[in-house]
């Protein structure tokens, strides 16, 4: 066995917020380090501050400020003795600048090197390394100004898609149908990517109307050996930004699948991948399309470790201290992931905020809930409003959707207007249950989505009896911290219901 | 009471009765029964039809929140003599759904809009949401600038009912 020269990771400072944070936290702890979170003033209530072994400040609610800022989270890092950083997914996480200056200040970055984060994060850059990588890519151009659109969309036809080269998320992306709309579309998308990732250029694609969104996990440690995880089928979606996600993908034929997962490991390979990082393929009748490198972990990553009991995490810190990768099982069984977001699915998924009241979260067999939620928690609407994640392992595809509806059936919270019904109602559709869908599916599935007669009547029921609870308060009173042993339950003061059982 | 549903703009009139173990409601013009027990948590079991799932209500400044299952509701009491029925407009005002800030004023005191023409852009979260007006109305007054930072339930813009600003 070949011996090779490790790092030591002892401290580990985690720079994100939110389930991941904790997410991150869990693992570390588990290893057996001393983990470091950090926070912005939006988060002092937060419930990772309290699951590290300390917390810093790193400076006020908007992000630009704090969990953007290097210099602020380089000098918690110096401040708390820290050896090595995990970025998260968002944020800084894909910052070749960042990861430059992590190793500058001499701690490890676990994540990918500098060079591999500016080739991957380089969207158009990144296209052309999967053409010389003999991976076939979307139709498109390199800029995005008024001209080239113009004579583009004359090429291809419209639709066509604007996309930041910067970018990821689905920020900076607009569709364009017709050509009175694309003035306004790229001015739109340019200061969003502006905003999102101070870099507002743009490039173009043809749009597919119904492509199916295939991704690989891949995984590379520092001595040159890259693998390829298997694969999760992303296609339902909202703002082109993922709401349920499945390992293996369902209704794509075996041949398709081995395609997909070599090119995605050929790309790794050409691009000297290491760590852990995703491919995002369009897949669009017989054909694929290499989309782009995500040189993070994704969101999704616990449907790929739940599918190979396997520690993303744990990995990647493994990776990052130069320890050869460590072969994982081979896949079994089935992995869907819902995202339950504070948002209004009856609105556009418009952002909601507000504070948690009540909130009972799932449990059971093969069911695990990735959240930062808690009772009497603020969700303001300052980051992504990404509230938990509810994961299903089953033995097939049906047991995990089996278990995945018992388990969102659960899920009851109060305060924030989220999306765990809808998702409910998603998996439970016939569409779902077929595997059947494309990119399209949710924007088909929601204009006819409403709860039910008999659920929307049992709340106003509720809300009546509430009403006359005489219990009221300003919503104030439950957002203190500590609030809830003082909190009181609005039934209470119906005293046993003296309104109705007067006898 | 009659309330507003905020998400889905649903007006419903409940009116409760006690029926010995379960509440009778009616509920525009229909009668419900439910079941509920009080569990420790403060929660409900609610039993209404075929359905026993977990509940939960409580009140904010100027609205109740409620519960049903993985469903959420936020239900605002309708007020007969208050604004909404005087101005003849389910809602004669814009409100931010969220904190953020303003960033472009589609409309101007004084215009003539029709239902789901954009009336306002926010900035929220890094992303742009556009609300559009719920009906025909006219604009009456506009509180905000753009590039302001507003409170999540700021009045963005008033609205006033057609006929009543016609000469």
């Amino acid at each position: 066995m070949p011996r090779f020269r490790t790092r030591r990771i002892n401290k580990l400072l985690i720079a994100n917020r939110g389930e991941i944070a904790l997410r991150i936290i869990r693992t570390a702890r588990a290893l057996g380090l001393h983990t470091i979170a950090v926070y912005s003033e939006a988060d002092a209530d937060s419930p990772h501050l309290a699951a590290a072994h300390e917390a810093h400040l790193i400076g006020p609610a908007e992000a630009r400020h704090s969990y953007l800022n290097i210099q602020s989270i380089l000098d918690a890092a110096r401040a708390a003795g820290a050896d090595a950083i995990h970025p998260g997914y968002g944020f800084l996480s894909e910052s070749p600048e960042f990861a430059r200056a992590v190793d500058q200040a001499g701690l490890i970055f676990v994540g990918p090197p500098p060079q591999v984060l500016a080739a991957a994060g380089d969207k158009v850059g990144a296209r052309q390394l999967a053409q010389r990588a003999g991976v076939p890519v979307v139709p498109g151009t390199e800029t995005a100004d008024a001209a080239t659109a113009r004579s583009f969309a004359v090429l291809t036809g419209y639709p066509i898609l604007i996309k930041a080269a910067a970018g990821g998320g689905g920020r900076g992306m607009r569709v364009v149908h017709d050509e009175s709309a694309l003035d306004a579309a790229l001015q739109a998308a340019g200061r969003e990517a502006q905003a999102a990732f101070s870099d507002g250029r743009l490039f173009l694609e043809k749009y597919l109307t119904a492509p199916r969104h295939i991704e690989v996990q891949i995984l590379g440690d520092a001595h040159g050996r890259v693998i390829a995880m298997g694969e999760r089928e992303c296609s339902l979606q909202r703002r082109h930004q993922k709401i349920v996600e499945e390992s293996p993908a369902p209704a794509i034929s075996a041949q398709m699948r081995a395609t997909i997962i070599d090119a995605a490991a050929t790309l790794a390979a050409a691009v000297g991948y290491q760590n852990a990082g995703t491919v995002e393929f369009l897949v669009d009748g017989d054909n694929f399309y290499f989309l782009e490198i995500n040189a993070r972990l994704q969101v999704e990553h616990p449907v790929t470790e739940l599918r190979f009991d396997y520690d993303l995490v744990a990995a990647q810190l493994a990776i990052a201290a130069r320890q050869p990768l460590i072969e994982p099982p081979p896949p079994r069984g089935h992995a869907i992931e819902c995202r339950v977001y504070a948002e209004d699915a009856h609105n556009d998924f418009r952002p909601a905020g507000g504070s948690v009241l009540y909130l009972q979260l799932p449990a059971g067999p093969g069911i695990r809930v990735d959240t930062w939620l808690a009772p009497a928690i603020e969700i303001g609407t300052h980051y992504d409003g990404l509230l938990a994640k509810v994961i299903a392992y089953g033995a097939d595809r049906d047991e995990a959707r089996r278990r995945m509806l018992a388990a969102l059936d659960e899920f009851v919270l109060t305060g924030v207007t989220h999306t765990a019904a809808f998702l409910r109602d998603l998996i439970a559709s016939e569409g779902f249950a077929r595997g059947e869908f494309s990119t399209t599916f949710v924007s088909e599935f929601l204009p006819d989505w409403r709860p039910s007669d008999e659920t929307f009547k049992a709340a106003a029921i509720l809300a009546e009896l509430a009403a006359q609870s005489g219990t009221a308060a300003p919503a104030r009173r439950w957002n203190g911290a500590g609030a809830v042993s003082r909190r009181r339950s609005p039934w209470e003061a119906l005293g046993d219901f003296s309104l109705w059982s007067r006898r | 009471m009659k309330f507003r549903e905020l998400s889905s703009g649903r007006q419903v009139e409940v009116q409760l009765q006690q029926q010995g173990s379960t509440i009778q409601a009616r509920i525009g013009g229909a009668v419900a029964q439910i079941g509920r027990q009080l569990l420790p948590d403060g929660a409900m079991l609610i039993e209404i039809g075929a359905v026993r799932v977990r509940a939960f209500a409580a009140r904010a400044a100027d609205s109740i929140v409620v519960s049903v299952g993985p469903h959420s509701f936020t239900f605002v009491p309708l007020k007969a003599s208050r604004g909404a029925s005087r101005s003849g407009l389910a809602n004669p005002l814009v409100t931010a759904p969220m904190p953020g800030k303003v960033l472009k004023i589609l409309v101007a005191e004084g215009d003539q809009v029709e239902a789901g023409q954009p009336l306002i852009t926010m900035e929220a979260m890094k992303m742009e949401t556009t609300l559009a007006a719920e009906g025909a109305a006219r604009i009456k007054r506009i509180p905000v600038s753009e590039g302001q930072m507003i409170d999540a339930g700021a009045v963005l813009i008033e609205l006033s009912p057609l006929d009543s600003s016609k000469p």
